[in-house]
């Protein structure tokens, strides 16, 4: 089987680290927010995330919960983002039946997730 | 009361990290049991707040071997057809399995992760032999690979023990490489199920946050520390351990008094 173009481990790679230094930091900015309010007057969350629809408006009121959400869901992301960059350079080394696989990856975890919210 | 729980859950973190990194296994192996036994999280929340872990162990070592081009990029997007089917079986079942199945085969993991680290041989296979082999027996491979994915989901461990065993010994592959597309196929493997878990409410946000972030802080120590250390004896040290925590784990299906235990 031919190599495959150094660009593609280039971009696969990229993907992946700069996704964890992405939500390694998001991750550690809200733990460390979380530390310095202390024991405020915010309850403790213990419970099942907050909806997307209110993700938004906690993060700009500057809510370390919803920031170390935001980093779960980055972390979570990623590798979804690193099938769709595998995908894309896979098509353009003429890897066509790669591309295929990788999207059909990716279309399956999609499904799943709707399936799940609707059902 | 906040702060020692969250520096005690970074620490948690850094040492499931570490750990991870030096022995080569995911930290989900041990969190899991910890989280449950000694911190009183229901199993199945156990379970999700393990796999972002998971990704965030498998993510940035990832990076690191495809950049070295010791992943078989191919390879492993074929296998992930199949894991990640079983990811999203596995964790759609584990809504319905009782908590004491889940524990059960949690345990019956642990004790066979331990044997594995038994027979475990150092990897011997020189460059050349790393460049040059003939994938084969695909269709066997989709079949362990969807059952190594439903443990995942199941479970919430990466399953490296499973998958690293059957592309050395039935495809053909040489085992760093085994080992690093293993690694690359987590990432994808444990977000299809992380998602479906995230959907249940399983995945609590204070506790996640701090242990991935431990996670990243350890599995970066932990490579570090990998070129300096002997792994044979780290993997010495860690044997009993997995079996300790098998125990423990059978301990909880039988409902046997466990030291320190906190019930959900």
């Amino acid at each position: 089987m031919s190599q495959l173009r150094e660009r593609t481990y280039q971009w696969v790679a990229a993907t992946l680290r700069w996704g964890s230094y992405l939500s390694a930091t998001v991750l550690l900015i809200g733990v460390l927010w979380l530390l310095a309010e202390g024991d405020g007057d915010r309850p403790i969350q213990i419970g099942p995330p907050m909806p997307l629809e209110r993700l938004g408006e906690e993060l700009l009121r500057g809510n370390p919960y919803a920031v170390m959400q935001t980093g779960v869901l980055l972390l979570l992301f990623t590798p979804l983002l690193r099938l769709l960059v595998a995908a894309f350079a896979f098509w353009m080394d003429d890897e066509r039946r790669y591309a295929v696989v990788s999207l059909a990856v990716l279309l399956m975890i999609l499904v799943s997730v709707f399936l799940a919210r609707a059902g | 009361m906040l702060a020692p729980v969250v520096i005690l859950l970074l620490v948690l973190g850094f040492f499931a990290g570490a750990y991870g990194a030096l022995v080569g296994l995911g930290g989900g192996i041990i969190l899991v049991p910890v989280l449950s036994i000694w911190l009183g999280v229901p199993i199945k929340t156990a379970v999700g707040i393990s796999l972002v872990c998971v990704i965030a162990t498998s993510t940035g070592a990832a990076a690191v071997y495809v950049q070295r081009h010791m992943t078989d990029l191919r390879l492993g997007m074929v296998l992930e057809l199949a894991t990640v089917l079983g990811a999203i079986t596995g964790a759609a079942a584990a809504a319905y399995l009782p908590d004491h199945i889940i524990k059960a085969l949690f345990a019956a993991f642990l004790a066979y992760a331990a044997l594995m680290m038994l027979r475990q041989k150092p990897a011997a296979d020189t460059a050349a032999e790393a460049a040059d082999y003939q994938v084969r027996n695909y269709p066997l491979g989709l079949g362990v690979s969807y059952v190594a994915g439903s443990v995942s989901g199941i479970l919430g461990i990466g399953g490296g023990p499973i998958k690293v065993p059957m592309m050395y010994l039935l495809m053909g592959v040489p085992i760093k490489v085994a080992a690093a597309t293993s690694n690359f196929m987590i990432g994808v493997t444990a977000a299809a199920s992380a998602f479906l878990y995230y959907g249940r409410g399983d995945i609590i946000v204070p506790v996640a946050a701090p242990l991935a972030t431990g996670v990243f802080a350890g599995a970066l120590a932990g490579s570090r520390l990998s070129a300096r250390l002997r792994s044979r004896w780290i993997r010495w040290l860690l044997m009993p351990v997995l079996f300790y925590l098998a125990l423990l784990m059978l301990g909880e299906v039988l409902d046997l008094p466990i030291p320190g235990r906190r019930q959900p």
